[in-house]
């Protein structure tokens, strides 16, 4: 029994009183947290900066699975028989398949890497997966990256589409428009609606663009239930990151509007407003 | 046991007992001197400081000094923590062609993201920075290999390039500053399980001595298995959460490092800021340390640093190193003080190191006669040479450097022999080995065999202009001449620090003598030199 407590307790640091003293939570031997001494992070941004950059890069929209699958297609049927060397054995649509390169074609597309792209299309559903590591270059110079993995599932009868995708990875193509060209980074969950005059997005996640670091904690629009740009139909919340790494988050109640409280570090900074009419796009997928 | 440790919480601190002296004898003042040689410089002492030490054995003190501020200092405590941070793993899930790196870089590409998290420890640990800056540091330390493929920059206005072309740098891919735990080399080598939670199991183990795997939980695995929803299970059943309500949040922290493939050379080398928000989507928690919530990632060095348990586990984890076995509750006392003068020197490894060897237990070379049997199973009077260690000193006395096809044999497993010599193999074997054993013995014969013929080969079958051994034979020296026995004296106190009395000369003699008719002088030379690296005094210390 000596044995086995002197191994506990120092594999909880008895030279400073334990961990039991230390940590907190629900944990069963934990009790009262003693405070760290930490030096509070400064934002560098003002709570102002902070709405403007966060409004700027909602106006881009979000990625959504359809939407970069059909650009993925679009580019890898740039292609020639041996360059990529497409794969398709077995996909009906175009630019499914599979293939691994390191090659440019006569017309100036360039394709490194590897993918694999599924996209199964059936009676009333749809299936989406591309798992990639690749980087392809267009004519104009600009830089296609995708390395990770966009998911999608939808359903679809007499009421709309229902869906739920991912876009985790490193997934942008430099010169395009909208969020496609500037986003480097993504990490989103996305669960939509398309019932044709209405639609609703549920957001979580976050993604990273040249300008900008945004987060979604529970974002709801559903412009069934609200009217307006910016449905925020239940509570949610948006995060903007400065370039110090800081979060400024904006508390949406979820009354219809893009309206909610600001703070930083549990620090109240006011009320902020954005537009949230380019991110309810994504629920609608690609044209 | 929980009775216990709350109970605990609620007395003030005891103050630390007085040390005990340990029933130790001293180790003679040229063994320690190697010793310390060997620990602050990876090199052996020179016959000039062998003299000034068996002129004075105070003059100890003097060299030690001057070995903690010399530049292979950071050199040797790289592999010191390489030791407890397991960062030198010989694969990462990608590789150097995928960075478009030739297949010649490939060691040199496993290599350097192994090391990068040890080499900014050892650089902030030997040029005297508060050691918070491990935890704190905007800066990391890369080479010109890991500046071409990873979003970095040079940071000169930090500092020059180490003995090894390592200099600061700092990335360029918005990550906060954080250290050690905010490198690439240690992402790599600890992000790969589920939602960072390794990453943030290392960072309490290597830094606050917290080892969330030696925590006495007992669970059914086959049960929660059962059940499908483990990820549920981490915040609703109670053994479970006695461990992820603290766990996950730290990991929560860390989700800037998730990757969504791991086989993607960009997704893993950049760091994702925007995945900072995961933590209630993928681990149903917000950041936090310990119960405290952070408000960003870039808090985290800081929360590090400030919490009480960092600086007892950092005395605890140089002492690991110097005293090459792990610390238990009867180190106690003498951690304390180690504690209050690291304290006193504002959180300067130096000047901890400075104190460990001032400690018995660093000085031990023997058992006193009164010593109590269990005391042999705990100090370590004498301590092998580890594969770093092996390495450097071989080559220091021979030239020799065992390398295959680019590959250091000493410092992989893919094509080496590092696990048999006895060093840790991360991730499949994380324990340096602390005893003798068979295999070591088989890779000290082939390596000193090679290194006897290098270094006889160099300095007497050509003219060496700076001979490292041979500096008073040819090869036509005999053992009827002086000079034979003179030079057998340099031998045993350049690679072992003792002076060989009159028999043990006597015996390598005639081991020389007897190679030497069989197969010639060279031979000779190369068998006693080969003999004397095999031997205990060389390859212990």
């Amino acid at each position: 029994m000596r044995v086995a407590m002197q191994r506990f307790f120092f594999a909880a640091g008895p030279l400073v009183g334990g961990v039991a003293c230390v940590e907190g939570g629900p944990g069963p031997e934990e009790t009262a947290a003693a405070a760290p001494t930490r030096t509070p992070t400064a934002p560098v941004w003002s709570a102002e900066e902070a709405v403007q950059h966060l409004d700027a890069a909602l106006a881009l929209g979000v990625p959504e699975p359809t939407h970069l699958a059909a650009a993925y297609a679009g580019a890898v049927l740039q292609g020639e028989p041996a360059c990529p060397g497409l794969g398709t054995s077995g996909a009906t649509v175009p630019g499914a398949g599979v293939w691994s390169a390191e090659c440019e074609t006569a017309s100036g597309w360039g394709y490194s890497g590897s993918a694999l792209y599924e996209d199964a299309v059936g009676e009333g559903s749809r299936t989406i997966r591309i798992t990639s590591s690749f980087t392809i270059t267009d004519p104009d110079g600009g830089r296609f990256r995708g390395g990770g993995e966009v998911l999608y599932a939808s359903t679809t009868d007499a009421s709309g589409t229902a869906w739920t995708g991912q876009v985790g990875g490193e997934f942008g193509w430099s010169g395009q428009p909208g969020w496609l060209g500037a986003a480097t980074s993504e990490a989103l969950y996305l669960v939509g609606t398309d019932a044709g005059a209405t639609a609703s997005l549920r957001l979580d996640g976050g993604v990273s663009s040249v300008d900008a670091t945004l987060g979604f904690t529970g974002l709801h629009l559903d412009s069934a239930a609200c009217a307006g740009d910016s449905p925020v139909a239940s509570p949610g919340r948006l995060h903007v990151r400065d370039p110090g790494g800081a979060w400024f988050v904006l508390d949406l109640p979820g009354d219809c509007t893009g309206c909610g409280a600001l703070s930083q570090g549990g620090t109240a900074h006011g009320e902020g407003c954005v537009s949230l009419a380019a991110v309810l796009d994504a629920a609608r997928g690609d044209p | 046991m929980i009775v216990v440790l709350l109970l605990g919480c609620a007395e003030p601190a005891a103050p630390p007992a007085t040390p005990t002296a340990l029933a130790v004898t001293p180790l003679p003042a040229p063994l320690l001197l190697r010793r310390l040689s060997l620990d602050l410089r990876g090199t052996l002492p020179t016959l000039a400081e062998l003299d000034a030490v068996e002129a004075d054995p105070d003059a100890v003190g003097a060299l030690r000094d001057t070995m903690l501020v010399d530049a292979r200092l950071q050199e040797r405590l790289v592999d010191v923590l390489a030791e407890q941070y397991l960062t030198r793993a010989d694969r990462f899930t990608t590789d150097a062609a995928q960075f478009g790196l030739d297949e010649a870089d490939t060691y040199a590409f496993v290599a350097s993201a192994g090391e990068e998290p040890l080499r900014l420890a050892a650089w902030i640990a030997a040029s005297g920075q508060p050691w918070t800056e491990v935890a704190r540091s905007e800066y990391t330390l890369a080479n010109d290999l890991l500046l071409s493929i990873w979003p970095l920059e040079a940071a000169p206005e930090a500092g020059d390039a180490d003995l090894s072309g390592w200099r600061p740098a700092r990335y360029t891919d918005a990550r906060p500053a954080g250290g050690v735990v905010m490198t690439n080399g240690f992402a790599w080598r600890y992000s790969q399980a589920v939602y960072s939670r390794s990453h943030a199991a290392a960072v309490s183990d290597l830094f606050l001595c917290h080892d969330y795997f030696e925590r006495p939980v007992e669970f059914d695995a086959a049960s929660l298995l059962a059940q499908g929803e483990l990820q549920a299970a981490t915040r609703e059943v109670p053994v479970c959460v006695s461990c992820h309500a603290s766990l996950d949040p730290l990991a929560a922290a860390l989700l800037g490092f998730y990757w969504y493939e791991m086989y993607d050379p960009e997704e893993v080398s950049h760091y994702h800021p925007e995945r900072e928000t995961l933590g209630p989507y993928v681990l149903g928690t917000t950041p936090a340390w310990y119960g405290q919530p952070l408000p960003s990632t870039a808090a985290l060095g800081d929360a590090l640093a400030g919490d009480p348990r960092f600086v007892p586990c950092a005395v605890e984890r140089f002492a690991t190193g110097l005293w090459r076995r792990p610390v238990d509750a009867d180190d106690h006392a003498v951690l304390a003080e180690l504690q209050v003068a690291f304290e006193a020197a504002d959180l300067a490894v130096p000047a901890l190191l400075a104190a460990l060897t001032e400690t018995d237990e660093y000085r031990a070379g023997g058992l006193a006669a009164d010593a109590p049997s269990a005391l042999g199973d705990r100090v370590a009077t004498r301590r092998l040479l580890t594969a770093p260690q092996l390495a450097d000193v071989v080559e220091q006395l021979t030239g020799f450097r065992w390398v295959e096809s680019g590959w250091d044999q000493l410092d992989n497993d893919v094509i080496g022999y590092r696990l048999m010599v006895g060093g840790a193999s991360p991730p499949t074997s994380n324990v340096t080995e602390r005893d003798h054993g068979l295999t070591r013995a088989l890779v000290l014969k082939r390596l000193a065999r090679d290194a006897a013929a290098t270094v006889v080969e160099a300095e007497l079958e050509t003219d060496a202009p700076a001979p490292r051994l041979f500096t008073g034979v040819d090869l036509d020296t005999t053992p009827a001449d002086d000079a034979f026995d003179a030079q057998v004296q340099i031998l045993c106190r350049q690679v072992w620090a003792e002076r060989c009395d009159e028999a043990e000369r006597g015996d390598l003699a005639a081991l020389w003598s007897a190679v030497a008719q069989a197969d010639g002088p060279a031979a000779a030379w190369a068998s006693v030199v080969a003999a004397m690296l095999r031997d205990t005094r060389f390859w212990s210390y």
